[in-house]
């Protein structure tokens, strides 16, 4: 992301800057920008740098009775969340999953993907060879199958994590959920910027060649019971359910105004992007 | 000696309870400070710290270290901010928000919190005239310059711990810091260039903060 809109800082306001952070030593960063002695210039902004900095650094009051009811509340939610997770140990239910999207990035887990995927479409390719040359037309549909099974290969050698996205390939997750192949957990994607948001969308909204009926807009995962759903306007779809900076929540896209948004169970509107 | 987060963090993921109610309670005031700044108001402070706390509550089982717990925490407070202000643009200015209000509590709470002997007189009005100030020359800045100066300087975030909170390169972390800093100490050049216009209240704000060239 570059800043068209602003003027970029100055060599001397560059420099002020990172003597203040301490980032650059003066000598060092005068003889980088080619430049001699330092300025009385140079040295005042430094100064008024480092009386900002001071200045926003200076603790500021915090209301005892506020942060006790913040801390409670949230330990409220923890406790709700832990009570939960054990009723959900003890359930015969398949769980959800949480995945992160950088996390599904890992070429070396893309490669296992492959091979299991080649693998079970040899298998499958057998079979069907096996069974009817009339059936060419079921079988034409298994290399979809098996790239979900390879999609839930790599979704399940994949945990979640907590870091933000970096350079993201909209494609490398055109494909979220796991197949039906054995597979009963359900997948929800980790969201943590609104430029991960966007590119998820999009990637959704994408229409994937091999698979036509895959996707659509999405409801592959488990949202028939999302609070959210109740949030959505008349111009906007549901495009997929996601986990938007820990909270869960769902992506929408407003049909009008291409505006994508993460709205959680209580209609908050956590992230928002502009097309 | 204090448990550090990282300790902490890996006795909250095992199940302990205090550890978890220790580690908000510890980011609390940080997490609040970095709401009130960017979003410029002591209740959509609270509100966005309330929500910072809450995710953090609902994330904490899937944070795994991979950046430090304070980056974590303050992308959190950053984002539920962000997302106070939209809110805040969305909802009618009816009834809801009275600055004036926030600016007392706000010197209420200062005048409380400070220690120095001299709390009540000239000198605690001087500070509380210089942080008005600043808050009001922090509100007109670009969302995005005013949220990379406030993780660098009130966060203590390093340029890459903001990148990667901001999702946008460290060379642009840089400049916008550079930008944000630049504007802030014009603004505060400008008041204190003129003391008698500096100690006349609110409404002076406004108008040295028209007179300065707005990053927006």
């Amino acid at each position: 992301m570059t800043d068209h809109l602003h003027p970029e800082a100055n060599d001397d306001e560059l420099l002020a800057s990172a003597l203040v952070d301490g980032a650059a030593d003066l000598a060092g960063g005068r003889a980088e920008a080619g430049q001699g002695a330092v300025s009385p210039q140079l040295a005042a902004t430094v100064q008024a740098f480092a009386a900002v900095r001071e200045a926003l650094k200076a603790p500021l009051a915090v209301d005892a009775a506020m942060r006790d009811n913040a801390v409670a509340v949230a330990m409220a939610e923890h406790d709700r969340l832990v009570d939960e997770s054990a009723a959900d140990a003890t359930s015969t239910a398949g769980g959800t999953q949480v995945v992160d999207i950088a996390s599904r990035r890992r070429w070396p887990l893309r490669v296992v993907a492959a091979a299991a995927a080649v693998a079970v479409v040899g298998v499958v390719g057998v079979a069907t060879f096996g069974r009817s040359r009339d059936s060419d037309d079921a079988a034409l549909d298994q290399p979809s199958a098996a790239e979900r099974v390879a999609a839930s290969t790599e979704d399940a050698a994949t945990g979640g994590g907590d870091d933000a996205a970096d350079g993201s390939q909209a494609d490398e997750y055109a494909t979220p959920t796991i197949g039906a192949i054995n597979a009963p957990a359900e997948v929800v994607i980790a969201v943590n910027s609104p430029e991960q948001l966007l590119d998820l969308v999009e990637a959704k909204l994408a229409p994937l060649p091999d698979a036509p009926e895959a996707d659509g807009l999405g409801g592959d995962v488990m949202m028939s019971g999302s609070a959210a759903l109740q949030c959505l306007d008349e111009d906007q779809v549901f495009v997929v359910a996601i986990v938007y900076a820990g909270t869960p929540a769902i992506a929408v896209r407003d049909t009008v105004t291409g505006v994508t948004q993460a709205i959680d169970e209580q209609c908050n509107v956590l992230a928002e992007v502009a097309p | 000696m204090p448990a550090d987060d990282d300790t902490l963090v890996a006795a909250a993921r095992n199940g302990d309870r205090a550890a978890v109610e220790r580690l908000l309670r510890t980011h609390y005031d940080r997490i609040h400070a970095v709401c009130r700044r960017i979003t410029g108001n002591d209740a959509d402070a609270d509100d966005a710290a309330q929500e910072a706390l809450l995710s953090i509550a609902r994330g904490l089982q899937r944070f795994d270290g991979r950046s430090s717990f304070a980056t974590w925490v303050y992308r959190i407070a950053t984002n539920a901010s962000l997302d106070e202000l939209r809110r805040r643009r969305r909802r009618p200015l009816l009834d809801g928000v009275d600055e004036h209000d926030h600016d007392s509590r706000r010197s209420e709470l200062d005048r409380r919190a400070d220690p120095s002997p001299a709390a009540g007189g000239d000198g605690v009005a001087e500070q509380l005239a210089d942080r008005m100030l600043l808050g009001a020359a922090l509100g007109e800045l670009a969302e995005e310059f005013r949220v990379a100066v406030v993780l660098r300087d009130v966060a203590d975030l390093d340029y890459a711990e903001i990148a990667a909170v901001l999702a946008v390169p460290v060379g642009t972390v840089k400049s916008r810091i550079a930008r944000g800093r630049a504007h802030l100490a014009a603004a505060l050049h400008d008041t204190a260039s003129e003391p008698a216009r500096n100690q006349s209240g609110p409404g002076t704000r406004q108008t040295t903060a028209a007179e300065s060239t707005p990053l927006t």
